[in-house]
């Protein structure tokens, strides 16, 4: 039986019953959570090209003439895919989220499967853009009716796979004529306009902050974590396949251009947002370029920087996620006639959703990368040895950082401070009313919080399996 | 018999697509789309098998009978319009625009595909015409509107057009059918956002 298969089949079935269960919310949230969970223990553990269980497990299988093989390079990056997901889906049963969230989530996993697996492995942007096409239908729904982000998202992906498709058929052309400048120069180019439009790099960033602003929460999370996981190891595959791309130095060039670009333009963004959703969007093109300034350094070290970024933004979109719901919900029932992201329609929610508040601020402030929150082990490692070759990009990080503790504090402000016409709460019985009928959401809260002040103080816990997977990344090549 | 229709299907293909980016009225959008996707058969047919063809063929009768169910259950955008009880075709306001751009674009089109550089390979230059054509107007249409019937037609053009070169070189039928299944799902998003675009305001609570 070919393993592959399993990844790509279990999410789809688990879909259909997750669709049939969907009125009774634990046993839908539990069949989505564990099934997801499975197969991210799955991906780490599963003998390949040997019997497991009585069943004789193929790492490849040839469909149509393509081949999708689980190769050891995508064992990390889809057990991440699918443990993230998990963790999504469970968060799912404490809000309300979008209707199609938990069966639709299912069946974008088989889809980013399929898009680690396939080989020649430039096909993969045909499953990302499929996987695009559902994940359209987690942005927008009848309570987020708000569709420019969600079809801006859509046509960028499209746009992407074009570029990356022609990439292909401009690689087949290198090989069978290895001398010829032109044809290089092309796939470079080609390379890099397709992977700047699917990674959000400017100017095909403006889906960002619409999405991050009108989507609904968990779903933003969902595409900005479990969909993004995948087009980044594309491109480092690209990197590592290709001697003449890796060892171009303009490549190195053009990563730490766009990766200083994004960072400054995040930064400059932020700063004036009074908005928690759409300062993510600006907070996550600061992610995204420290990833591509890590990817720029073209070390082991910077590639480390890069995953540990990428797999720590995974808690904390969740925790951004699930108290942006909370809160959105609590402005949207105090009946304030505002827009219900701005931080004036959430003056003194701070005070009915203290818990709520507290993981808004604390998740954007790890993504930012600020001390002691799960953020900053990446961003210190990246910080140092940008100091030493692009101290500019290390600069401008600092200065996105410093942004987006500013719009923190300016958000903070707004939810402790009460609106003059609001009766005066009295803050201990608030609290134990809170604590009282909330106790599932508290608990979540309280160890998302943990985790992230737990991985910024303890990161040795997941470094060693990220630079496991860094190391796949920057072999010696033959 | 097939190189005898390329002039023709060459200029239904000009004429569809600047219907298309000219006017916005969803009725005569869906007749043109559907002589679109006719035209770019006949053109596909010069470099692939008919079997291809055949399957592209039914992908884009899918296609026009998705947006026509959901122009219908949308009553064509006319729900949003300031002359709702008007059924007569209108002019946009943007139309001298819309126009010009097009003109531009055109001429844009037709001297790329003249430059011997600059020609896409396994293309004849009605083909390559026809390729750069559909994928500068429907960028043109993606950049003037963020109505979603309107900008997925933008994508369909662009798709079609990129397909026309890209059948050429990458005849694989996985290919084949990941680009067709990759259509059906441009026409499912385009549907649905356009459902929630003219949804009455009282129903989205």
């Amino acid at each position: 039986m070919p393993a592959p298969l399993i990844f790509l089949v279990v999410p789809a079935i688990a879909a259909l019953g997750v669709y049939l269960t969907s009125r009774r919310r634990w046993l839908a949230t539990g069949l989505a959570a564990g099934s997801a969970a499975l197969l991210g223990l799955l991906a780490v553990t599963i003998p390949l090209d040997e019997t497991w269980l009585g069943l004789s497990l193929d790492s490849a299988w040839t469909i149509l003439g393509r081949t999708l093989t689980l190769e050891p390079v995508d064992r990390l990056g889809l057990a991440f895919i699918f443990v993230q997901a998990a963790l999504l889906f469970l968060a799912a049963r404490l809000v309300e989220p979008n209707r199609f969230f938990l069966p639709l989530g299912l069946l974008i996993l088989s889809l980013l499967s399929a898009a680690l697996f396939v080989q020649p492995f430039v096909f993969a942007a045909l499953f990302l853009e499929l996987a695009s096409a559902l994940a359209v239908f987690l942005l927008a729904d009848e309570r987020h009716r708000v569709t420019r982000g969600a079809l801006r998202f859509f046509v960028f992906m499209t746009l992407g796979m074009i570029f990356i498709l022609v990439t292909g058929w401009l690689l087949e052309a290198i090989k069978s004529s290895p001398e010829d400048a032109t044809l290089t120069r092309r796939a470079t180019l080609t390379l890099a306009i397709g992977f700047a439009i699917v990674l959000g790099v400017a100017p095909f960033h403006s889906w960002l902050p619409v999405v991050a602003e009108h989507a609904p929460a968990l779903s933003t999370a969902f595409v900005l974590t479990v969909m993004r996981v995948p087009a980044v190891l594309l491109v480092m595959q690209f990197l590592n396949t290709y001697p003449w791309l890796s060892q171009n130095p303009a490549i190195e060039r053009v990563l730490t251009l766009a990766g200083g670009g994004m960072a400054l333009l995040g930064a400059v963004f932020v700063v004036s947002q009074r908005n928690f959703g759409r300062a993510l969007g600006y907070v996550m093109m600061l992610d995204i370029g420290a990833t591509l300034l890590g990817l720029g350094l073209g070390t082991v070290a910077g590639t480390e920087a890069a995953l540990t970024a990428l797999a720590l933004r995974g808690i904390a979109l969740t925790a951004w996620g699930l108290g942006m719901e909370q809160l959105r919900g609590a402005a949207r029932a105090s009946g304030r006639q505002i827009d219900p992201d701005h931080f004036d329609a959430w003056r003194g929610l701070g005070r009915r959703q203290p818990w709520a508040a507290a993981t808004v601020v604390l998740s954007l402030l790890s993504l930012a990368g600020f001390p002691l929150t799960a953020g900053f082990p990446g961003r210190w490692a990246l910080l140092n040895q940008l100091a030493q070759i692009h101290p500019t990009s290390a600069l401008f990080l600092l200065f996105g950082t410093a942004s987006v503790g500013l719009v923190c504090a300016r958000g903070l402000a707004a939810l402790i401070t009460p609106l003059a016409t609001e009766p005066e709460l009295e803050p201990a019985s608030t609290l134990r009313r809170w604590l009282s009928e909330n106790k599932l959401v508290m608990v979540a809260y309280s160890l998302l919080v943990l985790v992230i002040l737990l991985l910024g103080l303890f990161p040795q816990w997941l470094l060693p399996a990220v630079a496991r997977t860094a190391s796949f990344f920057i072999a010696p090549l033959p | 018999m097939l190189t005898s229709l390329t002039a023709p299907a060459l200029l239904g293909l000009f004429m569809a697509t600047a219907l298309l980016v000219a006017l916005t009225d969803w009725r005569l959008n869906l007749a043109a789309l559907a002589g679109l996707f006719a035209c770019a058969a006949i053109l596909l047919a010069q470099i692939t098998l008919w079997q291809v063809v055949a399957v592209r063929l039914l992908v884009g009768l899918l296609i026009v009978v998705i947006l026509a169910l959901t122009g219908r259950a949308t009553q064509f955008g006319l729900a949003l319009s300031p002359c709702f009880a008007t059924t007569r075709f209108t002019i946009p306001t943007g139309f001298p625009f819309r126009v010009m751009a097009l003109t531009l674009v055109s001429l844009a089109a037709w001297y790329t595909a003249n430059q011997p550089a600059l020609a896409l390979p396994g293309l004849s230059s009605d083909l390559n015409l026809a390729s750069y054509l559909l994928m500068g107007l429907g960028l043109l249409n993606l950049g003037l509107s963020e109505e979603p019937l309107n900008a997925g037609v933008g994508l369909f053009m662009l798709l079609g057009g990129f397909q026309l070169f890209y059948f050429a070189i990458e005849p694989s039928l996985a290919i084949v059918g990941l680009l067709a299944a990759v259509e059906l799902g441009v026409a499912l998003v385009v549907s649905y956002l356009a459902t929630l675009w003219y949804m009455p305001a009282e129903e989205s609570a």
